[in-house]
């Protein structure tokens, strides 16, 4: 037992004081905007800023509270004996702080708080918009308040339990990977700064001369769009390499809830820009706002009400769900009212049929869909079973196929867009794009029929919409004078990102090989042109496990191109066994074994694939990402003002 | 074209392309929709004839059986009252167990054995498929 300064003993209850100082902070952020009292307007944008920031460093606190007992295995606070012990490599111990629902939640607010303070003192407002980011402000307080009262009431962090156990259950062996460990920051981070336009597009409301609300919103939306890109991307990644099955989507309600937020706020990035330059859409814009806020609130009511899992269980432990639900309530339901109530009547909008603002309003309708589709998808059979306890679920086939519905046309219409000019006329854009359609047809045809072989219609299909899309991806730097080609690289690299994945998913998806088989020591399977040796399998032990790792030789045209070693792991506080596998990758295709069962006699079984171009799948929203950080760090910053 | 007519043709189109996607969606959730039943609900005859659905059991102690070095296993699935046979070539799952929750999906061969083509465990204390969770439950 090691010695512990008597201080440590109250590091949770600090924590907990730092929460409701936080808690008090939040109130008085939300009771400032609201015009309750006379103050004069540049004191109440001090002591708004000044609360806002308060807010965020009593729950950075917090949660630095909570790291330090994790990291002195205090197991006298529940949620740290329930997910750590001794054994537990450090950083890990940090990333613990996450790992369940008490502590994620409380990693959610203070980014929440992040986002709020980087408003706060944000120099994009011009003078006339100080109530816009008052009103913002105060919203966001109202925000804050809802979840760090549903942390206190019902995932409070530093409960303790009574008596202290002497070891700690440990951390879910799934979690203890690198790229998990940053996921769920990233994706929260993503998800919590929705509630940032949202907060704005509700402020415009309230103050209707105020018309730049746009712009800034455009920024906070990249922002978090570039967080929730980073954290599908990643979260992706880390279910191929380490859930065992080499699958890199499985339509599971948990990434369907990060995929609906992510649609929407695609959408939103694209209608601010023409409510930022053009003016128009501006309720479309307020709209696809409160949506995409609202399904970051779904997302978490999803993943964390325990409604996955089952209704049932949802309705024994209702507390934390209803809460949540509530909140959705409220947020949903009074921001749709509000925008009903205060909405500004716009002219009736005249617009040509293949004009820039038409296909970008087209395009956002798809995106919309495309949420909307994956939405009936996750919860209708939620409904269903809550209704009438039917029990159904509803498999990847039915979204690998209605997908394709929206992203067909969208593809094609992302390509036609980069041709299109603000209020253009339709004749002259299908002729312009008529020589790059054509090449990508060509291309797409000759690849798919002459190059690979035939697979299906959908391949080529995909296949010259992937071309089409990288293609005229560039375009914009091809095309555009030397001016304004700095100006259009975000957007250029946003849209061959796009490409590059689509072209990903099509190859991997008609061109790959996935089977299971049975391998003894010193026999080889052949898959595709490349062949698996298993040559043996050892026993090791690790930090926290025992595994058996077995060393497969790979061969192509007899030559070896790599070794890869698939472990099954026995963590020691967990009984069921965890798969690591074994993975031999270039840009241009990846070779995977996963160890399955000793089945005697020396003989395995093994899961073996070929999946070619799959990187790109990954790839793809890494150009994204470079993309939307040029937009924000290099590029003249994003003006907050309409050009009427 | 006058407004009017604009408009006419508008409205038209929207309402062509929202019936088209709404036909083509539900026949997709018909097609893909898979039936969760227990044991008892298989052997009272409520299985689709000749599409896959999901049984969901325990797997009996000591029924498990696989000849060395072959990838097929056996099983039996029960539910308390009624049981199933199973039959699974490929690699079960981590937390394969006797005495554990399943789901398998897949349908019956014409010798009335249940032929899987996957089977799904619970995939740790906190998350696992919402019928096994709720079977767990039910027979505690």
């Amino acid at each position: 037992m090691q010695w512990r300064h008597p201080w440590n003993n109250m590091i949770p209850e600090i924590g907990q004081l730092l929460m409701i100082t936080a808690l008090a902070a939040a109130l008085l952020q939300f009771l400032i905007g609201l015009k309750l009292f006379t103050l004069d307007q540049s004191l109440r944008m001090t002591l708004i800023k000044r609360f806002t920031l308060i807010q965020c460093l009593s729950i950075f606190l917090a949660i630095c509270c909570l790291g330090y007992s994790f990291l002195n295995d205090d197991f006298s606070v529940l949620y740290i004996a329930l997910n750590s012990n001794t054994n537990l490599p450090v950083p890990y111990k940090i990333a613990a702080i996450w790992g369940a629902h008490e502590g994620s939640l409380l990693l959610w607010m203070f980014l929440l708080s992040f986002w709020g303070v980087t408003l706060a003192f944000s120099k994009k407002f011009n003078d006339q918009d100080k109530m816009l980011k008052i009103y913002s402000l105060s919203i966001l307080g109202l925000v804050s308040l809802s979840f760090i009262l549903f942390i206190i009431y019902t995932s409070n962090p530093f409960e303790r339990i009574f008596p202290m156990p002497d070891q700690g259950r440990g951390l879910n062996p799934l979690l203890q990977d690198p790229a998990l460990a940053i996921h769920p920051p990233i994706l929260y981070a993503g998800y919590v700064g929705l509630a940032i336009p949202f907060a704005l597009a509700l402020a415009s409301l309230l103050t209707p001369h105020s018309s730049s609300w746009a712009g800034i919103a455009r920024i906070w939306t990249i922002n978090s769009w570039l967080f929730l890109t980073g954290g599908i991307a990643l979260g992706s990644w880390w279910a191929y390499y380490e859930l065992g099955w080499g699958g890199w989507w499985f339509w599971d309600p948990v990434e369907n809830a990060s995929l609906m937020p992510w649609l929407v706020a695609t959408a939103l990035v694209h209608s601010l820009i023409v409510t930022e330059k053009k003016g128009l859409f501006n309720s479309f814009s307020t709209l696809l706002a409160i949506i995409a806020f609202s399904l970051s609130l779904l997302g978490t009511f999803l993943v964390r009400s325990g409604v996955l899992i089952s209704v049932h269980s949802f309705a024994s432990d209702p507390e934390r769900g209803l809460f949540i639900l509530m909140l959705i309530g409220l947020f949903t339901g009074g921001a749709l009212m509000l925008f009903a109530l205060k909405q500004k009547r716009s002219a009736p909008l005249k617009l040509e049929l293949l004009s820039r603002e038409s296909l970008l309003l087209l395009n956002n309708v798809f995106l919309c869909s495309a949420a909307g589709l994956v939405m009936i998808g996750t919860l209708y059979p939620l409904v269903l079973e809550l209704v009438n306890s039917e029990k159904i679920s509803v498999g990847p086939p039915y979204f690998n196929f209605v997908i394709l519905f929206p992203c067909i046309p969208l593809l094609i219409f992302v390509g036609l867009a980069m041709f299109s000019t603000w209020n253009g006329k339709g004749s002259k854009l299908l002729l312009r794009s008529s020589r790059v359609a054509l090449l990508s047809i060509l291309i797409g045809l000759v690849v798919s029929l002459l190059i690979l072989s035939y697979d299906t219609p959908l391949t080529t299909i995909g296949l010259i919409l992937a071309v089409w899309t990288i293609f005229t991806g560039c375009l914009p730097l091809i095309r555009s004078r030397t001016s304004s080609l700095v100006k259009n690289i975000p957007m250029a690299l946003a849209h061959i990102g796009l490409g590059i994945m689509v072209l990903g998913i099509t190859v991997t998806s008609s061109y790959g090989i996935t089977f299971d088989d049975t391998l003894g020591f010193g026999q080889s399977k052949t898959v595709g042109e490349y062949e698996f040796k298993l040559v043996n399998i050892n026993d090791r032990t690790g930090p926290n496990y025992t595994a058996k790792v077995a060393m497969v030789e790979i061969y192509s045209e007899n030559q070896k191109i790599g070794t890869v070693f698939p472990e099954k792991r026995v963590y020691d506080t967990t009984s069921p066994s965890m798969t690591e596998a074994g993975i031999e990758a270039n840009l241009f295709r990846d070779l995977f074994v996963a160890l399955g069962e000793d089945l005697g006699g020396d003989i395995w079984s093994m899961h073996l694939q070929y999946k070619p171009l799959l990187r790109l799948i990954w790839l793809g929203p890494f150009i994204m990402i470079l993309g939307g950080l040029v937009r924000l760090f290099l590029l003249k910053p994003l003006s907050g003002t309409v050009n009427s | 074209m006058l407004p009017r007519h604009r408009r006419f043709l508008g409205i038209c189109l929207v309402l062509l392309t929202v019936g088209l996607a709404s036909f083509f969606i539900l026949k997709s959730f018909q097609d893909n929709l898979l039936y969760y039943l227990t044991p008892s609900e298989v052997i009272a005859g409520k299985a689709p004839e000749d599409r896959e659905f999901r049984i969901g059991g325990l797997v009996v102690t000591g029924s498990f059986f696989r000849q060395t070095g072959s990838l097929t296993s056996q099983f039996v699935l029960t539910d308390g009252s009624a049981s199933i046979e199973v039959s699974y070539k490929g690699i079960l799952p981590d937390l394969f167990r006797e005495g554990q929750g399943i789901i398998a999906r897949g349908k019956f061969n014409s010798a009335n054995l249940f032929i899987a083509s996957e089977v799904l465990a619970k995939h740790d204390e906190n998350y696992m498929p919402p019928e096994i969770h709720a079977m767990e439950t039910s027979l505690e």
